[in-house]
C-alpha cells in the first residue's frame, strides 16, 4: 500500500509537462498532414495505392469474369471485347485476373512488412539505447546476416518450410527485420543524446519505458518512411518468390506467378506478361512515390 | 507365301487393313519386301512411298556439316541400360543402334538385325544379323554382344528400366546364338509383337559391347551407331563425330552432331529460332506455339501412342463405385481439352489403352466414342457430391489439364481439389510413390509401339502395386483387375491372325471403356521442329531420334 501512495507523489508533478509534449505532438502531425496533401510525388503515389487497396478489397464486384474460371475453347485470345486484356493459356480472363491479383500481394507485403517493422523497431530500440555489449552482439548478428544473399535464404527457407501465404509472410517479414533494425537503430542514436531522455533517466524511469514512451514517439517519422519503402520491396519480394515457383501456386492469380507462367508464351500471347507486370509495376511505383513524399516532409 | 502372310493378303484384299496397317503389321512379322509388294498390291496401290522426313525433300543430298539438337537436360543418369529418361534416350541414340527401329508410322527397320520371323507360334523368334559391322573402336560386332547386352537387360541386379517390358515375355539365359548370323530368342509365351521390345520403343533395347560396364557409355566410343560420342557434360550437352565405318555405306552425310541442354523449353524455342540449333526432336505444343508462325521452321506432327490416364483407385473412396468413375468419364468435354491444351494437334482417347495409331485398333464403330454428357453423369451420382483431391505433376501439360478435369468435374457434383506436385515428389521412391497410390491422379505415358507394352505394366492384375509398391512393372495405378480383361490381352498378344487380334481387341476394348479404371481422354501428335535447311532426318516415332540420314542444305 506504501508504494501506491508514493506513486501518487510522484506522478504528479510531470503530469503537466506530459501533456504539453502530448500537444506538440498533435500540432506536429497536423502540420506534417498539411505538408503531405501539399507534395504532389505524395498524392499522385497515394491515388495509385488507393486504387489497388480499394481493388484488392472490391475486386469481387469488378471484375467481368471469375478470375480462376478456365475455357478450354478460349485460350490464348488476343486482347478483345469480351477480354480486355485477352486470355491465358487456360482460357482465363487476364483482366479479372490482374484485378484478383492485387489481393494476394497487397495482403503478403504489408503483413510482411509490419512483422518486419514490429521486429526491427524492437532491435533497432534495443541496439541504439543501450549500446555497449548487446549492441556489439545484436549488430555483428545483423551484420552475418545481411552478407547473405537475402533471396537465397528466402528460397531455402521456402522451400524446406513449405510455400503457404504464412510461410511467405513470416520469410519476408524476418528479412526485413535488421534492415529495418539498422535504420531504426541510428535514430535512436541520435534520440538518445537528447536531453528530455536524460529527464527521463533522471526521473529514475526504466530503460524499457523510455525507449517506448520517450524515445518511439519521436522517430516515427523515419519509422514511417523506412516501412513505405520496406512495403514496395516486399511487393516486390512476394512477387519474385512467386516468379520463382516459391509464392502461391496456380491457379491464384497472382501476378508474380501469371508473370511466370506467361513467360513460355511471350512470342504468342504478350499480354499474358504485360500486364501483370504492368500492375505491378504501378503498385511498387505508387508505393515508392508515397515513400519519396513521406520522406521529403519528414526530413524537412 | 507362309500362313501369316496369307492372313496379310486377305486382310488386305478384303479391303480391312489401310496400306499403311499392312506395312505395319508385316513389318512387325518380318514379312520380306518382295512378299509385302505382292500383298500391297492387293491393297490397290503400289509403289510404297515412305517418305516420312522433316523438311522438304530438298533436291540432292548435301554431305558435312554440324547437326545440332536442343533437347530437355536428362535429369537421370545417362546409361544405355538403366535411362528412362527422354534427354538420356535421344543422347544414347545417336550412338547406339537398335536390332531394328520403327519408323513414324510404327513400321519396323532393319538395323543391326536385317531379318526376323517368328516360329509357327510367336513365342520362338528368329532374328538374322547383319554381318561386317564394327564397334566406334574399329572391334568386330559380334552375336556374342547382343547376347550379353540382353542378359545384361534381364539381369534383376543391374536394374535395367527394361527389365519391366521383358516381364513375362522374355527371361535371362534364353536368347541364343545358333548360327554366326542368327540370334535367337525363346520367349516365355506367345508374343506377336516381339519385335517391338527389341526396338526404340523398349528404348533401353540397344546393342551394347559384351563386356559394357553402366557408366562406360558417357566416356565415349561405344556404340555401333552413326556417331561416336566424344565429349559429355551433363550441364550442357554432347558432342559427336560421324562414325567412318557405320555399316550403312555413305551415311551418316553429317560429319557430327551436337546436343545442347536445355532446362526448359522456351530457351530452346528461342535457340531454334536464332539459329543456334537446327533440330528441336521433342517439342511440347504448351509453350512452343510461337514456332508455328515461323518461316524459317518447319513443325512437323504425327500422331503417336502417348498419352495421359487420369486414374482412379478403383479399391477405394470414392471411385470404388464405379458409376463415380464414370461420371468422370462423363463429364469430360474431350474436344474441348484437345483444342484448349493441343490447339487441336491430338486425337481423341475412348478410356481403352488400344491408340488409334496401332493397326488394329477398335475403331469408333466398334467401340463407340464417349463422349460429354453432363445429365447423364448427374444421374449416375444419383445427386450425390464427391469431394476428391486430383494428384498431378509439373510436367508438360498436365497442370493445366487437370484445371480443365476441375473445371469440366463441377457441374457434375464432383468437387475437385488440385494437388500439383513437381515431377521428382510425383513419381517418387520406394513406399512413396503418389502416382501409384492416390484416388486420383494423372500419369504420362510414353508412346508405345503395341498396345500390350502399355497394357502389361498399366492394366493387368499382376501389374497392381504391392503394398511396398515393389513389383517390378506394376504400374496399374488404378489399382484395377478383372481376370476376363487380362486373358483377352493374353490371347491378343499371343495372336498373329490379324482378324482374331482385332476381335480380342474389340472384347477387350469394351471391358476397359465399361470399367473405365482410367480416363484416356487424348493421344497427343507428337511434334518435332527443325530449321528449313534440315533434311532427312525422320519425323518419329515420337522423340526417337535417328539422324543417319540427316544433312544440312
Amino acid at each position: 500500500m506504501a508504494s501506491v501512495e508514493g506513486s501518487d507523489v510522484q506522478i504528479q508533478p510531470p503530469a503537466a509537462p506530459v501533456l504539453d509534449v502530448r500537444a506538440e505532438r498533435r500540432r506536429r502531425r497536423r502540420e506534417l498532414l498539411r505538408a503531405l496533401v501539399r507534395s504532389k510525388t505524395f498524392v499522385v503515389g497515394a491515388v495509385i495505392l488507393a486504387f489497388w487497396v480499394l481493388d484488392a478489397i472490391f475486386w469481387r464486384a469488378i471484375v467481368p469474369h471469375d478470375p480462376l474460371a478456365v475455357g478450354p475453347v478460349d485460350t490464348l485470345k488476343a486482347p478483345g471485347g469480351a477480354h480486355w486484356f485477352g486470355t491465358d493459356n487456360l482460357g482465363r480472363d487476364v483482366f479479372s485476373r490482374v484485378l484478383a491479383g492485387a489481393a494476394t500481394v497487397l495482403v503478403i507485403a504489408p503483413a510482411a512488412t509490419a512483422l518486419g517493422l514490429v521486429g526491427g523497431t524492437a532491435v533497432g530500440l534495443v541496439t541504439g539505447f543501450y549500446r555497449g555489449w548487446v549492441d556489439d552482439v545484436v549488430s555483428r548478428i545483423v551484420d552475418a546476416f545481411l552478407a547473405l544473399p537475402l533471396i537465397v535464404i528466402a528460397v531455402l527457407v521456402l522451400a524446406s518450410l513449405g510455400r503457404d501465404t504464412r510461410n511467405i509472410v513470416l520469410v519476408i517479414g524476418i528479412i526485413f527485420t535488421p534492415l529495418i533494425g539498422r535504420t531504426v537503430r541510428s535514430a535512436v542514436l541520435v534520440e538518445r543524446e537528447r536531453e528530455y531522455v536524460a529527464a527521463a533517466r533522471l526521473r529514475g524511469e526504466r530503460g524499457i519505458r523510455i525507449m517506448v514512451w520517450e524515445i518511439l514517439p519521436n522517430i516515427t517519422g523515419p519509422i514511417m518512411v523506412e516501412a513505405t519503402v520496406r512495403l514496395a520491396y516486399a511487393i516486390f519480394t512476394a512477387a519474385t518468390l512467386s516468379f520463382l515457383g516459391l509464392g502461391l501456386q496456380d491457379p491464384s492469380p497472382d501476378w508474380g506467378l501469371q508473370i511466370a507462367n506467361g513467360r513460355a508464351y511471350m512470342q504468342v500471347a504478350w499480354w499474358m506478361v504485360i500486364f501483370p507486370a504492368a500492375a505491378l509495376a504501378t503498385l511498387v511505383v505508387g508505393v515508392n512515390l508515397v515513400a519519396d513524399g513521406l520522406k521529403r516532409v519528414v526530413e524537412e | 507365301m507362309k500362313d501369316l502372310e496369307y492372313h496379310l493378303y486377305e486382310e488386305a484384299r478384303a479391303g480391312r487393313m489401310t496400306r499403311q496397317q499392312v506395312l505395319v503389321r508385316g513389318s512387325v512379322l518380318g514379312i520380306s519386301a518382295s512378299v509385302l509388294g505382292t500383298i500391297l498390291a492387293a491393297c490397290g496401290s503400289s509403289a510404297s512411298d515412305n517418305s516420312t522426313s522433316a523438311g522438304s525433300s530438298g533436291g540432292a543430298i548435301k554431305r558435312g556439316g554440324t547437326g545440332i539438337f536442343g533437347i530437355t537436360s536428362p535429369a537421370s543418369d545417362v546409361d544405355p541400360v538403366t535411362m528412362f529418361n527422354t534427354g538420356a534416350i535421344m543422347t544414347t541414340q545417336l550412338a547406339c543402334d537398335y536390332l531394328v527401329f520403327p519408323d513414324a508410322q510404327y513400321a519396323l527397320q532393319p538395323k543391326l538385325a536385317t531379318k526376323w520371323e517368328s516360329g509357327s507360334t510367336p513365342d520362338t523368334w528368329t532374328f538374322t544379323i547383319r554381318q561386317g559391322v564394327k564397334w566406334h573402336d574399329g572391334s568386330a560386332f559380334t552375336n556374342d554382344d547382343i547376347v550379353a547386352s540382353f542378359d545384361r537387360m534381364l539381369d534383376p541386379k543391374i536394374g535395367s528400366a527394361a527389365l519391366s517390358a521383358f516381364s513375362g515375355v522374355l527371361s535371362r539365359g534364353s536368347v541364343e546364338s545358333t548360327a554366326p548370323d542368327t540370334i535367337v530368342f525363346h520367349l516365355d509365351r506367345p508374343y506377336a509383337d516381339f519385335p517391338y521390345l527389341v526396338s526404340a520403343f523398349n528404348y533401353n533395347s540397344v546393342i551394347l559391347p559384351k563386356n559394357y560396364q553402366i557408366g562406360d557409355f558417357t566416356k565415349g566410343g561405344v556404340g555401333t551407331g552413326p556417331f561416336i560420342l566424344k565429349t559429355f557434360s551433363k550441364d550442357q550437352g554432347v558432342t559427336y563425330t560421324k562414325n567412318p565405318h557405320y555399316w550403312e555405306k555413305g551415311k551418316p552425310y553429317l560429319d557430327a552432331a551436337t546436343i545442347k541442354y536445355f532446362s526448359d523449353t522456351p530457351p530452346i524455342v528461342l535457340a531454334l529460332q536464332g539459329g543456334a540449333i537446327n533440330a528441336f526432336p521433342q517439342v511440347p505444343y504448351q509453350g512452343s506455339q510461337a514456332l508455328f508462325s515461323d518461316s524459317n521452321i518447319t513443325v512437323t506432327e504425327t500422331p503417336s501412342s502417348e498419352y495421359r490416364t487420369l486414374q482412379m483407385r478403383v479399391d477405394q473412396e470414392p471411385f470404388n463405385d464405379k458409376n463415380a468413375r464414370l461420371a468422370v468419364a462423363y463429364a469430360l468435354d474431350r474436344p474441348g481439352l484437345v483444342s484448349g491444351l493441343f490447339n487441336g494437334k491430338a486425337q481423341l482417347g475412348n478410356d481403352h489403352a488400344f491408340a488409334p495409331i496401332y493397326p488394329g485398333s477398335p475403331t469408333t464403330d466398334q467401340v463407340p466414342q464417349r463422349v460429354q454428357d453432363v445429365d447423364k453423369a448427374k444421374s449416375l451420382l444419383n445427386g450425390k457430391t464427391i469431394n476428391v483431391t486430383l494428384t498431378s505433376e509439373q510436367f508438360l501439360e498436365i497442370p493445366e489439364y487437370a484445371q480443365f478435369v476441375k473445371q469440366m468435374c463441377a457441374p457434375v457434383g464432383i468437387n475437385v481439389k488440385l494437388d500439383t506436385q513437381p515431377q521428382s515428389q510425383f513419381y517418387g521412391t520406394g513406399a512413396n510413390q503418389p502416382w501409384l497410390q492416390v484416388p486420383f491422379g494423372i500419369t504420362d505415358w510414353g508412346a508405345r509401339g503395341t498396345a500390350g507394352q502399355t497394357i502389361d505394366p498399366a492394366y493387368l492384375c499382376r501389374s497392381v502395386p504391392n503394398k511396398t509398391l515393389s513389383n517390378s512393372g506394376g504400374w496399374n495405378s488404378a489399382h484395377w483387375c478383372d481376370p476376363a480383361f487380362d486373358k483377352l490381352v493374353e490371347q491378343f498378344e499371343g495372336e498373329v491372325d490379324q482378324q482374331k487380334r482385332i476381335a480380342t481387341a474389340v472384347s477387350a476394348a469394351k471391358i476397359q471403356q465399361a470399367e473405365v479404371p482410367d480416363v484416356i481422354a487424348y493421344w497427343i501428335k507428337e511434334l518435332r521442329a527443325t530449321r528449313n535447311n534440315v533434311h532427312g532426318l525422320p519425323v518419329g516415332p515420337t522423340f526417337h531420334l535417328d539422324a543417319s540420314a540427316m544433312w544440312l542444305s
